[in-house]
């Protein structure tokens, strides 16, 4: 930005600090501006520094000093222990032996003082026949009289704190050693320095006037509004985030989905969870010995263990069909079909249970449904699964229904969604022949996104459909993820409040 | 679905064609499979191939498969078969434990490491898939030149014979297997309690194999072996005749020539049956199925790509079936392989033709308008799962325990039965945001399950400092008043609220839900400390008749 746009945009603070340090010789600490410049509070002059920092009218230096304190008063009244010891010896002719000292100071006092003497070198020991005494020498009968170094520092720590700079750091690292006696606080100053762009500003010409920042009702009500200056805001400046209270991403794309099938002219339906086997495993064809069968795969539920089945008609036709083909002209799978098994309770893997009542209660064509509901799966958690999850299913049965319809609509269905580039490839699928399924090119990549496939004659056969029955369905997961970009499938049922609030629509 | 794994060079051998290996990998998928990984490096390939096709688990029938796919060899691979003059006795004593086997013989066998490798998987994913983890199938491969026919599969004590077993050097009896070897352990559920074991034996007594445990150490197959024995046993005859068919012609696909056995006193007297099914395609039922107006010759000659030989007779094509596909069910099954051999790109021409029009459910549009409510009411929509646990729903909740629906084999403890209310999963969102800015404001509509039926629920939460009865009461008479509905209020007496400070909200003389002050203990039961209000409405009952039409 240019200087004179910046000189504009400069609040009444902001101006009053660049002029005082101006006036300080370009460089300040805040406490000097704050008194130079007359401020009411240090606030207004931090404050003030801080955008014109942002600005890059100031330069800000930083410089750590360590400062020096008293832990307590109270430590320094009785004196220092060799001071003690250096009275004593006064007093008792310049000598004593150690059981003496002992017996003048106390014994802890004593063994610290003799250390300390030691240290200072301010006396010597004899020994003349008797215990060892302890003389004052030369230094010791000097430090009788006056203070010691570091009794003086001591002394001046009494009235105020020291900075690093006014003292010898050799004392200091001696009283440092002695316990609880003083403390050491690493103070950060800051000092301010007008910039090449600050001065630049400045040789303009700062106005100093009052300016308003707000504009108040009473300034619009009395017409003052006309009569102040107003100051211009500099736009880029940070304002704090703000978030918008909305749906879950999978509503969102639960939504889309849904409008995409509606537009198509597609009827929603849905079912229950809790299932017999027949429903959501026997009437799709599934063998009753099927690995998908098994408690690894599907979810049975404890209370009800089994539910009566509804339509006896269909039941009949489907054990046929399982047995011998029925009347489709299938092998079938040439094993005895269980009512008992058909009859166990499940929790749906598929949503393409509820196609398949839907079909049993109404065979007649033209039908176009579809589903956008949870299943489960015994699956493990971790970072691509749930045992439950949604999915969304498509189904349309009508005269002349075939498997280059299907392609068809699965092309105008996926170029809704946004992926325009689609290819297909066989499928695995065990109830639609033929089965495909669906890659998608998108960022860059092809990748799997759903199947597809006309229901074999043994499914509709049993339900009395007459023509063949498209169906496609895909994951909805797999769906919101790329679309929110999600790394984690867990993120989307246990989401972060964070993920909540910042979750973009588009 | 099984991945099987190859040496691409060792494919291309077998297809017999000097083809670039990325053209036979970028084929491969449009025959039915998905390339897993593939590392030029190595030349190693891994193929997830279907389970209606398991002749395809080996390199051996992916190169068969192929040669036709690519149209280097159209039609159906025939294999010589001849006698090998070896019998196989049948008896009765099996009827119990597993009562049907069958048997074949591949001479002149071109050993070497590839068909080592490729066998073993193959039994593997035979076993896994159609076998039923071996209980309806299990196969046997042996070195024929170990032992001496005729051979004979009976019934035994389990403590009368004892063998050196696969990849064992002690001898164990048959029981002393089911405890001490690891296929034993793994697999004696499907003998175990048994008068009698199944064994096959030769002509002195050897033993080839204990199926479907494990076959004997004398008979396995090294790079020294030179003829094959195979024996499949199992409980179902179609499905074990097909899988000595898919073994004997992997191995045959190598070189060497299939034989067969005479099986005295078992449902098939001659195995392997080569014999090709005949099977009917209605020409008309193909086009319409499929969409395509194809002729006979067309359909030819897409079917000879999927390795089938036709022949045109009127309005139908006399399909013949290779013996080695055992998922032919019905002619659908023959009409996915003629969409294959045509080309799933070339579809996609007819659009519907029927007039529809479409809706979405009444309950989600409900859903829909009360989302929007609670949106402007300032709070973030949630989705949490319907699968919870029965200690979430009632310990941490202090309500007592009701009936839900329970799963036999729950994945984990923290899912082990569907929810009845959305409180406890939404909790458990607040947790998860623990660390984040307050105050936080969530809702969900979503599912519970009462009584083995689906309700729609909506319930909202708010987690701050300063979270009051006053606040939930506002939003919760703001609904009502949104909707509506004319409801009164009643105090709530359930555990989950403060005594003094929950509702219970009545509508047309029914309780549709509650709100209030959350009991501090449930809260501390969920790991949090500021306090929490919340609803929960049963939204079916609140919106019925309301939101299905404009007028």
């Amino acid at each position: 930005m240019k200087a004179s746009q910046l000189l504009e945009g400069l609040s009444y603070p902001e101006r009053k600090v660049l002029l005082t340090l101006n006036q300080l010789n370009g460089s300040a600490t805040p406490e000097q501006i704050f008194v130079t410049g007359g401020f009411q509070q240090q606030v207004e002059v931090m404050n003030a520094s801080s955008w014109l920092q942002s600005k890059e009218l100031i330069e800000v230096r930083e410089s750590a000093k360590r400062w020096y304190s008293l832990r307590s008063k109270a430590a320094l009244e009785s004196g220092l222990p060799e001071r003690k010891a250096l009275d004593f010896l006064g007093k008792n002719g310049n000598r004593a032996t150690i059981p003496q000292l002992e017996e003048g100071i106390g014994k802890a006092d004593s063994s610290l003082a003799i250390g300390w003497l030691k240290r200072k070198n301010l006396v010597s020991f004899e020994k003349s026949g008797g215990p060892a005494s302890l003389v004052l020498n030369e230094a010791g009968l000097k430090a009788l009289d006056g203070d010691m170094p570091d009794e003086a520092v001591l002394k001046t720590l009494v009235e105020k704190d020291i900075c690093e700079t006014d003292l010898d750091m050799a004392i200091i690292s001696q009283l440092k050693t002695r316990q609880d006696l003083i403390v050491e606080k690493l103070v950060i100053s800051r000092s301010f320095t007008i910039s090449d762009l600050g001065k630049e500003v400045i040789s303009l010409g700062i106005e100093l006037k009052e300016e308003v920042a707000q504009l108040t009702p009473e300034l619009i009500q009395t017409g003052k509004w006309k009569d102040v200056a107003l100051r211009k805001y500099d736009i880029q400046t940070f304002a704090p985030a703000e978030y918008a209270s909305k749906k879950h991403p999978i509503t969102r794309i639960g939504d889309e989905i849904r409008r995409i099938f509606v537009q198509m002219g597609f009827t929603e339906i849905e079912d229950e969870y809790v299932q017999a086997a027949f429903w959501n495993m026997d009437a799709l064809f599934t063998p009753q010995d099927h690995p998908a069968r098994d408690q690894q795969d599907t979810f049975y539920v404890k209370d009800p263990a089994k539910m009566t089945l509804d339509d006896e008609a269909v039941v009949e036709r489907v054990k046929a069909v399982h047995e011998n083909g029925g009347e489709t002209g299938s092998l079938g799978w040439r094993c005895k079909w269980s009512r008992e098994e058909a009859e166990r309770t499940l929790l749906r893997t598929h949503t393409t249970v509820n196609t398949i009542r839907y079909l049993a209660k109404h065979p007649d064509p033209p039908a176009k449904i579809f589903s956008i509901g949870r299943v489960f799966r015994n699956e493990s958690i971790d970072a691509t699964h749930l045992p439950e999850f949604t999915q969304v299913e498509g189904i349309i049965t009508e005269e002349g229904a075939s498997f280059d319809m299907l392609v068809k609509i699965l092309r105008d269905f996926y170029s809704k969604i946004g992926f325009d580039i689609i290819r297909f490839r066989p499928g695995p699928f065990p109830y639609t022949e033929p089965s495909l399924e669906i890659e998608v090119y998108y960022n860059g990549k092809w990748m799997e996104l759903g199947g597809a496939g006309v229901f074999r004659p043994e499914v509709v056969g049993p339900l009395g459909v007459k023509y063949p029955v498209l169906a496609w369905g895909l994951g909805f997961e797999r769906l919101a993820m790329l679309r929110w970009n999600l790394k984690d499938i867990r993120e989307l049922y246990a989401t972060d409040m964070d993920t909540l609030r910042s979750s973009p629509i588009f | 679905m099984p991945v099987i794994n190859f040496n691409v060079k060792d494919l291309i051998d077998l297809i017999g064609e000097d083809l670039p290996a990325e053209k036979v990998l970028d084929r491969i998928p449009m025959i039915g499979a998905s390339l897993d990984k593939y590392d030029p490096g190595t030349d190693e390939a891994s193929v997830e191939f279907f389970p209606n096709r398991p002749d395809l688990y080996s390199v051996e029938g992916v190169a068969r498969g192929m040669r036709a796919f690519m149209d280097i060899s159209l039609g159906m691979r025939r294999y010589e078969v001849e006698s090998s003059g070896i019998s196989m006795r049948i008896e009765p004593s099996v009827a119990d434990v597993r009562p049907y086997a069958v048997a074949g013989v591949v001479r002149d066998v071109n050993m070497n490491e590839a068909l080592i490798r490729s066998l073993m998987e193959l039994q593997e994913k035979l076993h896994l898939t159609v076998g039923r983890k071996r209980s309806k199938v299990a196969i046997g491969v042996h070195d024929l030149d170990k032992v001496r026919p005729p051979f004979v599969y009976k019934g035994v004590d389990p403590d009368s014979i004892s063998f050196v077993p696969l990849a064992k050097t002690e001898p164990m009896t048959m029981r002393e297997v089911l405890d001490k070897h690891e296929k034993g352990v793994g697999y004696k559920h499907l003998v175990e309690g048994k008068p009698l074991f199944p064994v096959i034996l030769d002509k002195n007594g050897d033993v080839l194999s204990f199926p479907p445990i494990i076959n004997g150490a004398l008979t396995t197959v090294t790079d020294e072996t030179k003829n094959i024995f195979i024996d499949v046993t199992g409980t179902d005859v179609p499905t074990i005749s097909g899988v000595l068919n898919i073994v004997a012609t992997s191995i045959a696909e190598r070189g060497g020539r299939i034989q067969t056995v005479k099986c005295v006193g078992g449902e098939i007297p001659v195995t392997p049956v080569m014999k090709p099914r005949v099977l009917d395609l209605d020409i008309a039922f193909a086009n319409s199925w499929l969409g395509l107006s194809l002729t006979a010759e067309e359909m030819v000659r897409y079917m000879g790509r999927m390795g089938y030989d036709c022949k045109a007779a009127g309005k139908k094509l006399k399909v013949q079936l290779p013996p080695w596909r055992m998922d032919i069910l019905h002619q659908a099954d023959l009409v996915e392989d003629l969409a294959i051999g045509y080309g799933y790109e070339n579809f996609g021409r007819t659009s519907p033709r029927s007039f529809t029009v479409g809706s979405d459910r009444t309950s989600e549009r409900a859903a829909d308008v009360l989302r929007q409510l609670m949106v402007g009411y300032g709070f973030w929509e949630a989705t949490t799962l319907t699968l919870t646990s029965k200690d979430d729903l009632f310990r941490k909740m202090r309500m007592p325990e009701t009936h839900v629906v329970e799963v036999m084999n729950p994945v984990s403890e923290d899912h082990n039965c569907l929810r009845n209310c959305l409180i406890p999963s939404m909790l458990m969102v607040l947790r998860k945001s623990k660390h984040r800015d307050l105050p936080q404001r969530i809702f969900e509509v979503g599912d519970v399950v009462i009584d083995a039926k689906r309700r729609r629920h909506i319930a909202a939460l708010s987690i701050h400092s300063k979270a009051s009865f006053t606040e939930i009461k506002s939003v919760v008479e703001g609904l009502m008043r949104d909707t509506s509905s004319k409801v009164c209020l009643i105090p709530s007496n359930d555990g989950m609220w403060l005594p003094g400070r929950g509702a219970q909200i009545v509508y047309e003389d029914q309780t549709v839900g509650s709100f209030g002050e959350l009991h501090p203990e449930v809260i501390v039961n969920y790991e949090m400390g500021y306090p929490i209000v919340g609803f929960e409405i049963d939204l079916d009952h609140l919106v019925k008749n309301k939101a299905d039409k404009l007028l």
